[in-house]
């Protein structure tokens, strides 16, 4: 008997960790695909509807157009916040519907006992199910992102790029964000060992992240700073504004209330801005940075999953059936 | 790779949240032998084979297998096949996508003699799992195991849930491998009764210690049962180390152990020898009698030493 090698290697742990997945995988790509066909449906509804109105072809600062896109907006996506908010939580639930069950089923339906006294141990046929299950839903969730861009790129005529809702559900960040969700899910199940719980708080980590890096997004990078002499509701460009203040003739700055108080209609503040002297200051984001930010979450992200896998492969390692 | 023992603990414990489910166990399995493990609910045999599989840790002391092997290590796994207690396997697979699994997981893997074992059977490999009756869920749980071609099989509760013609099967396949290959096995079981035909071996577990180990010769060679006056009975308990003792008003029935011999006692007295249920049984009443080896299992100071 040879000594060498006490452990098949990796690759046939990957190939065991398919076969004991497969259902799963199956089922979650018929799902996504299902899901991505309707998104498809819809969304070549709602584009036809923009060529139609005329709405996506218009200069968007003018009014006309505003009011073409108020028409389309009536005519075709009155469904379209209540659809983005499903598809808000979506994304989550693949990872946790994966996640959760990848480690605490093995638990409730006592197969760890066949699994980890297999000549791979414990360890490589966790880390393998994990990766495995990591890398299909990697793949999917990118696919799945390049579908929900696509069929919201109406919302982003509104809501600009930068929307909170929007954001998360591009193709980096939503990879990130549904790996947290599986990672988060695996590592609940291996400490809890209940499939329900586990994909619940999956459930509740891909829900609570957005709100995380809602929070943390406007440092990625140093804001710029732009003086406006135009009170303008619509940003100039694709820009993410966070904040505005104002300042006088004489550049000191003053509060918001202090710069509303001096004009009793909006036309008057208006005046005040383009010829009075004051000033509006915009601080933003330019609109290049979107991919940046987008890599930028993704990282983090994906290093929060990564460790949270890591960690259930430890527990897995530390703990006893 | 020779090796002495297949399982070889002292002072071993085990430690769930407050209770001990095993506690300064020692234990020392020659290998080649079919060892029965029986005890009561709750006397800790399964956490002793969780504990030799490497699933478990011991909260005290420390175990080894197959000779110096570390339970759980990789070179232990290797050798080593585990069937768990209702033969747990993932439900929504088919009986070939099992087999790939154990051959994608194991580096020594006999394909052809799972194959074989289960066609033999009538098992069709396509079926899901799931779908199995008991009897052949059990029987693929076993080509599993033996397909690793281990040199240690352990059997957690193997017949539990089996009825009597897939017990039969079941011990058929499990000792024809046993003759085949030569590999040790140890199984627990509560089919005291069924025992004699299939184990040489037996360990008693009760409250989480070793109660009684050996071979099941020795074992049956080395105890009798005497049957004779009660108002004798006390002269002899004095002398000879009962294991149960049953007085009547006439007769008294004493089972002693002798060590191989006849028991020195006046000719009033009738001996027996007894079958492995029998023995089983008594010392499963009577939980603070033992039966131990020297010198690895030590002499309890309760139990008396067998006069010459």
């Amino acid at each position: 008997m040879s000594s060498t090698t006490l452990a098949p290697p990796r690759s046939a742990v990957l190939r065991a960790a398919g076969l004991r997945h497969r259902p799963a995988l199956l089922t979650l790509l018929t799902v996504m695909g299902a899901v991505s066909l309707a998104l498809l449906l819809h969304g070549w509804y709602m584009h036809n509807g923009l060529d139609r109105t005329g709405a996506g072809s218009c200069d968007p600062a003018s009014a006309a157009c505003a009011a073409k896109f108020k028409r389309y907006l009536h005519q075709y996506a009155d469904s379209m916040p209540m659809l983005g908010s499903v598809s808000y939580v979506l994304g989550g639930v693949f990872g946790a519907f994966l996640g959760g069950p990848l480690l605490a089923r093995e638990f409730e339906h006592g197969t760890v006992r066949f699994a980890w006294t297999q000549g791979a141990g414990r360890t490589r046929w966790t880390a393998g199910g994990l990766v495995l299950g990591g890398a299909v839903l990697a793949v999917v969730a990118a696919l799945f992102g390049l579908v929900l861009r696509w069929w919201s790129a109406p919302l982003e005529l509104m809501g600009g790029q930068f929307h909170p809702d929007l954001f998360v559900q591009t193709s980096p960040v939503l990879i990130g964000r549904v790996l947290v969700a599986f990672g988060g899910a695996a590592l609940a199940g291996a400490v809890l060992r209940r499939t329900v719980l586990a994909v619940g708080l999956g459930l509740a980590a891909s829900v609570a992240l957005p709100f995380l890096s809602e929070a943390v997004r406007s440092h990625y990078m140093t804001p710029l700073e732009e003086p406006v002499h135009a009170m303008t509701s619509l940003a100039v460009d694709d820009r993410w504004v966070l904040s505005v203040w104002y300042s006088d003739p004489a550049g000191n700055r003053i509060s918001e209330g202090d710069f509303y108080n001096l004009g009793r209609s909006y036309d008057d503040l208006q005046s005040l801005v383009r010829d009075g002297g004051y000033t509006m200051h915009e601080v933003y984001q330019p609109a290049d940075r979107f991919w940046p930010f987008q890599w930028i979450e993704f990282g983090w992200t994906t290093l929060l999953a990564v460790a949270l896998c890591a960690a259930a492969v430890w527990w897995v390692r530390r703990r006893a059936v | 790779m020779a090796t002495d023992t297949v399982i070889d603990c002292g002072g071993i414990g085990k430690r769930y949240r407050r209770s001990w489910a095993l506690r300064d166990c020692h234990l020392a399995v020659p290998a080649g032998h079919v060892v029965a493990l029986v005890g009561p609910n709750g006397a800790g045999k399964t956490t002793l084979l969780s504990l030799a599989a490497g699933l478990t840790l011991p909260s005290e002391g420390a175990m080894t297998v197959l000779g110096d092997q570390l339970p759980g290590s990789p070179r232990a796994l290797d050798r080593i096949g585990f069937v768990a207690q209702n033969a747990a396997l993932y439900p929504g697979l088919p009986v070939r996508d099992l087999l790939a699994m154990g051959r994608h997981l194991n580096r020594r893997w006999d394909d052809a003699r799972a194959r074989t074992h289960l066609e033999g059977l009538g098992i069709p490999l396509e079926r899901k799992y799931g779908r199995l009756s008991g009897g052949q869920q059990a029987q693929v749980s076993l080509a599993l195991a033996l397909a690793k071609r281990p040199e240690l099989l352990l059997l957690d509760e193997p017949l539990a849930a089996l009825d009597p013609l897939a017990r039969h099967d079941f011990m058929s396949v499990l000792l024809t491998a046993v003759a085949e290959d030569g590999l040790s096995v140890m199984f627990s079981s509560h089919a005291v009764n069924e025992l004699e035909q299939s184990c040489d071996y037996l360990v008693v577990l009760a409250g989480g210690r070793v109660q009684v180990t050996g071979e099941v010769d020795d074992l049956l060679g080395g105890h009798r049962m005497l049957t004779g006056p009660t108002a004798e009975a006390e002269a002899v308990a004095e002398r000879l180390p009962v294991v149960r003792d049953r007085r009547a008003g006439t007769q008294s029935h004493l089972l002693v152990r002798t060590g191989g011999v006849d028991a020195p006692v006046s000719g009033e007295w009738r001996q027996q020898r007894i079958g492995l249920e029998e023995l089983v049984l008594a010392y499963l009443r009577e939980p603070t009698a033992s039966a131990l080896p020297g010198p690895r299992g030590a002499v309890r100071t309760n139990e008396k030493v067998l006069l010459p």
